[in-house]
């Protein structure tokens, strides 16, 4: 084997990663090559003195923290769905029926009131139940009766 | 590969935390707790090696447990929770990488040691060569942390897995998404690179 294929060998012949035959074959190309054992000597030391930073820190305060108070398994889709989508849905039926109710009320009083008609038209039609006398009233009387008329009607 | 987890996985029985897992899945909250308790100090530590900051190193912990609670009603045992979860960490590393425009530890307001993820300094003594073997010893791991946290992010993450870690290179390859190959050649690069800045320190 040659310097060039067992360099590139060498990292993974000192962490033991090697086939068998691999690892046999570098272990022979060594036994006869000072510069690759150099190498090998040079990359053992080198990684040997990552072993000064073994030691991290952790912090005594290391707790789980969750950002929202999660029900374990549900997505956060559904957790803001379930916080918020409710009252958005809420929000939204009682604004239909709020508009609902608004249109019956509207068209209740317009049911209501009776059609506005002309004061000729309205002395024609008291004079329909034969009320002649009421039908002369003046024009801000008529109205009244008119109305009163057409809502007995109804 | 998921073949070899599955066939492996029936072969051999579960290990801890793939069990504890399983039960946190069927509804036992206090297994999330237990596994949080079992793995959370491996996490700050895997992660602060790569990030380099605490804080961070705090995030990644938070968002890997995160994840690992909301895919309680997806978990299913296909390969083991450590692999797994290293997996999640080695995700959230990279991408905190992503979203830095750079890091440094050589600046004007460096933290001081203990909130640098080292040990408290210990108290100076009246031996003089006593502490100065103490500072011979900080300034040699304040070089190999720079160096490590030098090298390119997929062959930082290579050495903090295999070194620190000992995670194999078959593991290495799961966890970074990558063939064995590839991680030979990173750890391979990573080395020769360390060897370049520590070669002051080497035979110290």
């Amino acid at each position: 084997m040659r310097c060039r294929k067992v360099c590139r060998r060498l990292s993974a012949y000192l962490d033991g990663e090697l086939p068998a035959d691999r690892m046999r074959r570098v272990q022979e190309h060594l036994a006869s090559c000072p510069t690759c054992q150099r190498e090998t000597q040079e990359l053992s030391l080198t990684y040997g003195l990552l072993e000064s930073w073994a030691t991290v820190w952790v912090p005594d305060n290391l707790v789980f923290r969750p950002p929202v108070e999660l029900i374990p398994g549900e997505s956060l889709l559904a957790q803001l769905w379930r916080r918020l989508g409710w009252a958005a849905a809420a929000a939204c039926v009682a604004g239909l029926l709020v508009g609902a109710g608004i249109r019956t009320a509207v068209q209740y009083k317009r049911a209501q009131a009776p059609p506005v008609a002309s004061v000729s038209a309205q002395r024609q039609y008291v004079r329909a139940w034969n009320l002649d006398v009421l039908a002369d009233l003046p024009p801000d009387s008529i109205g009244g009766v008119y109305a009163t008329l057409r809502n007995n009607e109804r | 590969m998921d073949g070899d987890f599955k066939s492996s996985h029936e072969r051999e029985p579960q290990d801890p935390d793939t069990l504890l897992m399983s039960r946190f899945a069927a509804g036992d909250g206090r297994a999330f707790d237990e596994l949080f308790q079992r793995n959370a100090a491996r996490v700050y530590r895997m992660a602060f090696r790569f990030v380099g900051r605490p804080d961070d190193a705090n995030d990644v912990v938070q968002e890997a447990f995160l994840r690992v609670l909301l895919a309680r009603s997806t978990w299913t045992p296909r390969a083991k929770f450590s692999t797994w979860l290293y997996r999640i960490v080695v995700n959230l590393c990279l991408n905190e990488l992503r979203r830095r425009k750079a890091i440094s530890w050589v600046s004007l307001d460096a933290p001081v040691a203990e909130e640098a993820g080292e040990p408290p300094a210990p108290l100076p003594t009246a031996d003089t060569c006593h502490a100065g073997h103490l500072l011979l010893k900080r300034e040699r791991v304040a070089a190999v942390r720079e160096a490590v946290q030098s090298l390119p992010a997929d062959q930082r993450m290579a050495v903090v897995l295999h070194r620190y870690e000992g995670l194999s290179y078959k593991e290495i390859a799961q966890a970074m998404g990558r063939s064995v190959s590839s991680v030979e050649s990173l750890l391979h690069r990573a080395k020769q690179t360390l060897r370049e800045k520590l070669r002051p320190w080497v035979g110290d």
